[in-house]
Order: structure tokens, then C-alpha cells, then sequence
């Protein structure tokens, strides 16, 4: 504790029988909730082994993962095959180690779209309010007549399959949510004292927003930042899993799924692995988010 | 009432209009001739641009927009590249297997839901509770397929209980309906745990066991009642992905609804066909949320009086009343 004593802190301490208690600024008792919140470091722990994952794939997996070897093909999980070989003879453990490149970057690459269009068309609307806000949030009301998936179907059918539509694909489809979220969060702290004395002194209004209001709303974005990730990465999956994601052979865990569901019944390890990973990387986001969100919510103290 | 009724259903025309634009602006976007897909290859280019013409497809596109909507309003969603059908004939057939599959769903996932999370917030920290709330973090968490494929190895491939695919019967429901509860088990769990253990901390249960009422009636009359609010406003949301989980629900398990059809129109490359579904399960879905929010001023007391009292006859009442 540092040693400066204000008449305050005096008068504190003469209350409390001169003991001095510990206190928290809100960041550093947010981080002290989450690190005690058991879920929400398993989940952090996951994620970030498989970003080590994905980071190392080179390394880690032990064969290429478009190496065909029909001589192993549809081989059970065995030692030279960890999590056993499909229809082409590809090693599916391989395989998956280097779909989780493919589900993080693009993972995160659709939840950055989705901020730069969603969340700043909602922070635009929260900001501004009046008619700026209505124009938006009632185009977003459109958006949101059509079910995420299905929106998100109708993009990639009509644009083709590859990266880019599949991301543009995510981010308009999450488009409402998105901006539903951040203009909430920026209405919370619009009217907050704070933000009221800034103007006050004749803050601007992009440093407003940039400095005062968007930091303070960075916990409630951060939690559903961390939610949008598992869902990009089960909207991806999805997608490859209905044949209108990317193209085979991309090593994307919902493709390998969708690759091997015709043999499920004979060789239910050309589905269980896969499977077993998306729902791994979701749980752990879901938990991550979860736990951030105990530890950001003032109410849950 | 009706006022708020009407009112609600004219903002659905500007919310389909909407929509609207976005499926033609997904089809105009669409590569590839649709020309191409209608006829057989061996047409002529005079029998192209005859078909071309036919189709409105040389007009400036507002004027193809226009022409679209009028062909949606006469119920003529296009039509399809493989069986050369309207559109929206062939979803009429097979929206009644979607409607049960979703129905029961969201039935099931509400009845399951709410009482799990009554119990867990009724005894908090019990194992039913941890069991609950782990279980639910792992259904959040599974994608509808991988749900689908474990449900169908189990109960199909392992235990023989119900077909696996296609339709044979009402058993071929089961599954399905499961797995569309399932999905969305967690949220309403969770929802009904945290908004019940709000309300049983409220002055007026206690107040209820004060007075000796039995602890069922204060559950069921008291709390669940005051504590489904929540709950009920989270149900129109669910139903949308519902509609959308229905899409891979009805692929994985081959049930011909309108999920099937799309999902079997992806792989041709059936763009009406996709674009007409889509259009339909979202009107379906618009629909629906004015059947929730109108059930809804029944259900919240305090959104019923702020819809009366925006109602005429209580205002000429208002009036009447300042008037003596």
C-alpha cells in the first residue's frame, strides 16, 4: 500500500480501529474475481493451448495434412494414428491440429468484421441517438426478420464458397446482435456522470467517444466479444458441415465432420475427433465468457 | 387493444419490405444466368432471350424489384431449378413437418428448461444444481449437428429405437424435436434459475409465507408466475434459432420439411429455391414475434396497462374525467 495519507484515509482508518483495508480499483477487482473463478481459467487455459496449438501446427502435426495415404485408409486410432486416418488415408489428428488454425484466425477475423461493421454502426446509433439511432436500429430490425443461420446460408449460397463469404457471411448475419450490444453498452455509459462533466469541460465529441465512453463500455464488449467467438467458430462449423463454408481440402474441423459423416456408422472416429474439438473450442470460449462476465458484473459482487 | 394489435402487424410491412430487398439484392448479386439453369442446354440464344424476356430479367432492376414483389405478394416465390415447380407450393407441402419438429422443440425445451431451473434455484448449490448448470454449459456449447449425429448414434444406431433417417412414422419426430429442445435448454434453464432466484428473495413471497400459504402455491402462483417475464421474452428470440437449427436438424435426420428442402437446394445450387425458403421461414418468424408480443401484454400486467393506456376509450375516459 503506498504511504499517502489524505484527511480522508485518516478518518477512515480512525473508523476502522487503524486498520487499513485493502481496496481495489475496478480493473485490478475484476481481474482478482476472475482469477478466482475456477470455469472461467479452465477456459482460458484451452484457449490458449490451442492457440499453441495452431501456432506450432508445423511442428506438432505428425503428417501433412493433405498427405494421402491410401494404403492406411480408414484406419482405427492406433499408435502411428493417433485419432485414426479417413477415407483417403489423412491423418485426422494431424488434420485437426491444423484446423485450429483455420477456427481461431477465422474465428477472430469474423468477430473483428463484425465490430468494425455491427458494433460501430451500434455505437454510432447509441452515441448520437435521435434519428441516427432510429434509421439504424430499424434497418437492423430487417436483419433481424431473418434467422442468423439462414441469412447466413443465403450469403455464402449466392456468393460461393471460400474465406471472404464466409466472413462476410458471419458478420452480416451477426450484424444485429452486434450492434444491438455495443449501442446498449454505449447507452449505459452515455449518461453516466462522468460523461456528463467531460462535456462539461468541452470534450469533443470523437475523444468522447474514443476516450471516456468506449473504455468504460470495454467490459461488457470484451464478454460479448469472447461470446461472438465461440459462436462465429459453431456458425463456421455449420456452414462447412451444410457444404457452404470452404472447400475441401481445407483441414476446417466442421468439413472433416462433414467430410466423414457418410461413414460414421463403420468409423465413427472420422466424426467423434472433429466433433469433440468444435465442442471443446466453444465450451472454452462459453466458459471464458462466462467467467468474465461474473467478474466484470458489478451486481455479482 | 386492437389498436396495439394493427399497429404491430402494419410494422411488419415496412420489416418485409425490408427483407425483401435483401434476398433480391442476394439474388442479383448470385452469379451465373438463371437462364442457364431453366433450360436445357441444347436451347437456342433465341429461346434464351425469348426466356430472358419472359422472366424480366433485361429490366432495369427497380423495375425487377417491383415485378418481385409483386410476384411474392401473388404467392409466386419463383421457380425451382430442379423440379420446375413454384416455390412456395413445394414449401406449403412441407412447412406442417417443420411446424412439428419446432413446435415440439420449443415445447419440450420450455417444459424441461423451467423446471430444471425452478429446481436448481430452489435448491441451490445441490448436485442437481452443478449437474444442471455444467450439462448446460456443454449443450450451449454443441452445435446442432454434433447433437444430432451423437443423438442418432445412441438412440438409432446403438439402441435401435427410432429410425435413423427419413421419415417412418411419428418415432421419426422424436429425435428431431429433442435435438431442437436440447439446443435450446440451457438458456431457458439458465433464464428461469436467475430470475427465479431474484424474485423468491422478494418482499411479497415473504409475505406470502408469512401469511401460511402452502410452498407450492407460492412456487407456482407467486414466483413462476412473476418470474417468467423473462422467460417468456426470451422465447421469441429462441424461436428464430429454431427456425435456422431446424435447417440442420431436418438435414441430418432427413425429414422432408422445409429445412430439408433448403439445405437440399444448397447442394443443387437451387437458388430460388434457397432464397424462396429463406424469404418464407422469415415471414413465419415476423409472424411469430407478433403472436409473442401480443401473448405478451397478456401475460405482464405492467405492459397491459401502458397498452391501455395509451387506448382510446381510457383516454376519453382521462379526458372525460379532467373535463368534470
Amino acid at each position: 500500500m503506498s504511504k499517502r495519507s489524505t484527511p480522508a484515509i485518516e478518518k477512515f482508518k480512525k473508523k476502522n480501529g487503524g486498520k487499513v483495508i485493502k481496496v481495489y480499483s475496478p480493473g485490478k477487482d475484476a481481474w482478482r474475481r476472475f482469477t478466482r473463478n475456477k470455469t472461467a481459467i479452465i477456459g482460458l487455459c484451452i484457449i490458449l493451448a490451442l492457440v499453441v496449438v495452431a501456432i506450432f501446427a508445423n511442428a506438432l502435426a505428425p503428417f501433412d495434412y493433405q498427405h494421402q495415404d491410401y494404403a492406411a485408409a480408414y484406419s482405427l486410432p492406433s499408435a502411428e494414428h493417433l485419432f485414426g486416418t479417413d477415407n483417403y488415408g489423412r491423418d485426422i489428428l494431424s488434420r485437426i491440429i491444423y484446423g485450429a488454425r483455420y477456427s481461431l484466425l477465422l474465428g477472430l477475423i469474423c468477430v473483428i468484421c463484425s465490430f468494425l461493421t455491427g458494433g460501430m454502426l451500434g455505437i454510432i446509433a447509441g452515441y448520437f441517438g435521435g434519428m441516427v439511432d432510429e434509421v439504424i436500429m430499424r434497418i437492423m430490425d430487417v436483419f433481424q426478420a431473418i434467422p442468423q443461420i439462414l441469412m447466413a446460408i443465403s450469403i455464402t449460397a449466392a456468393l460461393g464458397n471460400g474465406v471472404p463469404q464466409m466472413v462476410a457471411a458471419i458478420s452480416i448475419s451477426t450484424l444485429p446482435t452486434v450492434s444491438r450490444n455495443c449501442r446498449e453498452a454505449i447507452l449505459n455509459v452515455k449518461n453516466a456522470d462522468y460523461v456528463e462533466s467531460s462535456r462539461a469541460i468541452g470534450v469533443g465529441q470523437w475523444k468522447m467517444i474514443f476516450k471516456h465512453m468506449i473504455p468504460n463500455a470495454v467490459g461488457v464488449m470484451v464478454i460479448f466479444v469472447v461470446g461472438l467467438m465461440g459462436f462465429s467458430i459453431n456458425m463456421m462449423a455449420s456452414l462447412s458441415y451444410l457444404g457452404v463454408g470452404l472447400n475441401p481440402p481445407t483441414p476446417e474441423w466442421g468439413l472433416i465432420l462433414s467430410e466423414g459423416k457418410g461413414f460414421f456408422t463403420a468409423y465413427p472416429h472420422m466424426v467423434i475427433f472433429p466433433a469433440c474439438m468444435i465442442l471443446l473450442t466453444i465450451l472454452a470460449f462459453n466458459m471464458l465468457g462466462d467467467g468474465l462476465r461474473d467478474a466484470f458484473d458489478p451486481r455479482l459482487k | 387493444m386492437i389498436r396495439f394489435i394493427v399497429r404491430r402487424v402494419l410494422l411488419m410491412i415496412p420489416i418485409m419490405l425490408g427483407v425483401m430487398i435483401i434476398i433480391f439484392a442476394l439474388r442479383a448479386v448470385t452469379p451465373g444466368d438463371p437462364v442457364d439453369q431453366i433450360l436445357p442446354t441444347t436451347a437456342t440464344e433465341e429461346e434464351r432471350e425469348a426466356k430472358r424476356e419472359e422472366l424480366g430479367l433485361n429490366d432495369p432492376l427497380p423495375v425487377q424489384f417491383v415485378n418481385y414483389v409483386g410476384d411474392v405478394l401473388r404467392g409466386d416465390f419463383g421457380e425451382s431449378y430442379t423440379t420446375h415447380q413454384n416455390v412456395l407450393d413445394e414449401i406449403l407441402q412441407r412447412f406442417p413437418y417443420t411446424l412439428i419438429v419446432c413446435f415440439g422443440g420449443v415445447v419440450i425445451g420450455v417444459i424441461l428448461g423451467v423446471s430444471l431451473g425452478v429446481y436448481s434455484a430452489l435448491h441451490q448449490y445441490s448436485w442437481v444444481d452443478s449437474v444442471t448448470l455444467v450439462g448446460s454449459m456443454f449443450f450451449a456449447a454443441c452445435p446442432g449437428f454434433v447433437l444430432a449425429l451423437v443423438l442418432i448414434s445412441i438412440f438409432s444406431v446403438q439402441l435401435h429405437l427410432v429410425p435413423a433417417v427419413g421419415l417412418q412414422g411419428w418415432t421419426s419426430f422424436i429425435l428431431p424435436m429433442i435435438c431442437i429442445a436440447l439446443a435450446s435448454l440451457s438458456n431457458y434453464t439458465r433464464i428461469t434459475r436467475s430470475s427465479f432466484l431474484e424474485v423468491i428473495r422478494q418482499d411479497y413471497i415473504r409475505t406470502a409465507r408469512a401469511k401460511g400459504q402452502t410452498e407450492n402455491k407460492i412456487i407456482t402462483k407467486h414466483a413462476l408466475r412473476n418470474a417468467f417475464i423473462p422467460i417468456a421474452s426470451n422465447i421469441g428470440v429462441q424461436i428464430g434459432n429454431q427456425l435456422g437449427g431446424a435447417l440442420i436438424v431436418e438435414t441430418v435426420f432427413g425429414l422432408p420439411g422445409i429445412g430439408k428442402y433448403i439445405g437440399d437446394a444448397i447442394t443443387a445450387r437451387n437458388f430460388p429455391a434457397i432464397q424462396g425458403g429463406v424469404l418464407f421461414l422469415a415471414i413465419v418468424f415476423t409472424i411469430i414475434n407478433i403472436l409473442v408480443d401480443i401473448s405478451f401484454v397478456y401475460i405482464n400486467p405492467r405492459l397491459r396497462d401502458s397498452v391501455l393506456k395509451n387506448s382510446r376509450k381510457i383516454k376519453i375516459k382521462q379526458r372525460m374525467q379532467k373535463a368534470a
